[in-house]
């Protein structure tokens, strides 16, 4: 079952928003699928029985326009239905099952994305036809049981049965998006691979990022770490954590002014299939997570922006086990250091290992690394150095490497599902 | 005698639907067409990967006529003794015709248009927009499409 399960991930393919590049801009969501009552956020973008997600871009006057549809991954062709009505208005225009003009494709996963609502004489694909994702199957229309200007995109397993392509606290994962994008808005119509964490510095035991989640280094490829239901928006950062040693790893978030998250994965995949453990309070809490360390295995750490929150932070790893620091390099500078009230984030290097420093004390005995209370460490200088080096430091705390960036908060509101 | 209940469309908007665009299609169970005469009727209703249009007699039996091309817009004759439905025939919307007690539809119209991909084929005749839309007149089926009335003689001469 287990082994079926993987494969299944394995071999699934995921989806990019069935429009084209040009195209893209003119759509918005207009109702999800409805999980009895509620759409995949738990929010009221639905209506009753409605199997698949429905985007407009423009009404009549985009549909006269040309507004693309076009295949949201690689597949066949196996049933088109052109020749229907395509200016509907009043939900009863027939044929199609009520898809009116519509392309159905079969995936090589089995699945299956169907199409509807299309404009009359605008499909460019017929039954049999091997199409590649992005390929264009036909344009907008109001055919069949519609309302007014749409698509209609809906996926099926292979036994034809409807599935949400979205992940949230109301649909179960995972996401059949490449890029899934926030609610209430688009999915990414890039074509290709899941998007990955792009981590910009190891780090060790004791070390320290102090930054915001919006400098230099930032992106916002992500969306969802597969830990939990949140949606996750970026912009984000992430770091890859290297211990020497078998032992727990606390990573902490603190310093925060805006809602920031914490994600521990495996892998520097942030498609949700690697997610080790996350740490979720709401507003500006503090973040804090503990994981086992395996010696020499990397972890990625992803600090990210609750729905484009933006907020300075320190980032401190800890080692509880007192094992050999495998050192982590310094981030890379990217612009000139101001310090912790400057304009743009900027790495340096680490703070004297042997001076007592803001970056390391154990103030509380527990054998972690602290900053003092109310402090941020220096700012050294604008080098990239190499990593700390000797040994955790989790009890002197001496040799934390202290990386500053610059700041300047603003912070944005927290939405949590209930 | 069967009586089934009319079901409301599931593309119409309910309370709850913002003045977006929007609509599906047809769920599973959901029946997408009903006529009756001369006490039997004829409905047409979706499956999980199509639809099938059945007809019942006052013996309430239900015969399936037929699962291609997902029928629907469905007429029966005065007398009750001869069937007509739309189904997609080779991607098209197409009106076809069979006797309820036996024999093979017929294909009635769109049997040889020539369809070049996005470009409105040639010789094409348009189905009618809703349900209700086509009915029997004597020897012809007749629909309003487009703008313009549509007869087409079912029967031979």
């Amino acid at each position: 079952m287990v082994f079926a399960l993987i494969l299944s991930v394995a071999w699934s393919q995921d989806y990019a928003f069935p429009t084209s590049a040009d195209d893209y801009a003119h759509y918005y969501p207009t109702a999800y699928k409805d999980h009895a009552g509620v759409d995949w956020n738990c929010g009221s973008i639905r209506y009753a029985g409605h199997q698949g997600s429905d985007f407009g871009a423009g009404s009549f006057y985009g549909m006269d326009a040309g507004r693309d549809v076009t295949a949201a991954a690689e597949g066949t062709v196996v049933t088109t239905h052109d020749g229907e009505f395509d200016r509907c208005t009043t939900g009863d225009c027939a044929g199609g099952y009520g898809f009116g003009n519509y392309v159905k494709i079969a995936h090589d996963d089995g699945r299956i994305t169907l199409y509807g609502h299309l404009k009359q004489w605008s499909l460019l694909v017929g039954v049999g036809d091997r199409v590649s994702c992005g390929q264009k199957l036909g344009e907008m229309g109001s055919s069949g049981y519609s309302t007014g200007p749409h698509v209609h995109f809906e996926v099926r397993n292979s036994s034809e049965v409807a599935e949400d392509p979205f992940d949230g606290p109301c649909s179960a994962p995972p996401t059949y998006w490449i890029d899934q994008g926030p609610y209430d808005d688009l999915p990414g119509n890039v074509c290709g691979e899941p998007p990955v964490c792009e981590p910009e510095a190891t780090l060790g035991c004791g070390d320290v990022v102090v930054g915001r989640n919006d400098d230099a280094g930032s992106t916002t490829a992500t969306w969802q770490y597969g830990c939990d239901e949140f949606v996750y928006t970026g912009p984000e950062r992430s770091f890859t954590v290297v211990t020497g040693i078998d032992e727990p790893v606390t990573v902490s978030l603190t310093g925060l002014d805006a809602d920031l998250d914490l994600m521990a994965l495996a892998s520097s995949a942030c498609d949700g299939s690697d997610c080790i453990l996350s740490s979720s309070n709401p507003d500006a809490s503090d973040e804090q997570l503990t994981y086992d360390g395996l010696a020499g295995v990397e972890t990625t750490v992803v600090v990210d922006g609750w729905e484009g929150a933006v907020s300075p932070f320190v980032l401190a790893v800890d080692c509880a086990g007192g094992g050999d620091d495998t050192g982590g390099v310094a981030p890379t500078p990217t612009g000139s250091d101001t310090g912790p009230t400057g304009d743009t984030g900027l790495a340096t290097t680490p703070t004297d290992p042997t001076a007592p420093g803001p970056t390391g004390d154990d103030d509380d005995d527990d054998d972690t690394d602290e900053l003092p209370d109310g402090e941020r460490p220096d700012v050294a200088t604008q080098q990239l150095a190499p990593a700390p080096s000797a040994g955790c430091g989790c009890a002197t705390g001496g040799d934390a490497g202290a990386w500053l960036l610059g700041l300047a908060a603003l912070g944005l509101g927290r939405r949590r599902w209930p | 005698m069967w009586w089934f209940p009319l079901m409301v469309a599931c593309g119409s908007p309910s309370p709850d639907v913002v003045a977006r665009e929007g609509g599906g299609g047809a769920r599973e169970g959901q029946e997408l067409a009903r006529v009756e005469a001369a006490e039997r009727v004829a409905w047409v209703e979706r499956e999980a990967a199509g639809s099938a249009l059945y007809v019942v007699d006052h013996r309430g039996l239900a015969v399936v006529r037929t699962r291609d091309g997902a029928p629907d817009r469905v007429a029966l004759s005065a007398d009750g003794e001869q069937l007509a439905w739309v189904a997609s025939a080779d991607g098209l919307p197409a009106v076809f015709t069979a006797p309820y007690a036996d024999g093979a539809p017929v294909q009635l119209t769109n049997r040889s248009v020539r369809r070049p991909k996005g470009q409105p084929p040639v010789g094409f005749v348009p189905p009618p927009v809703r349900e209700g839309g086509l009915s029997f007149e004597g020897d012809e089926l007749v629909w309003e499409a487009e703008g313009q009335p549509w007869r087409v003689r079912w029967s031979s001469p």
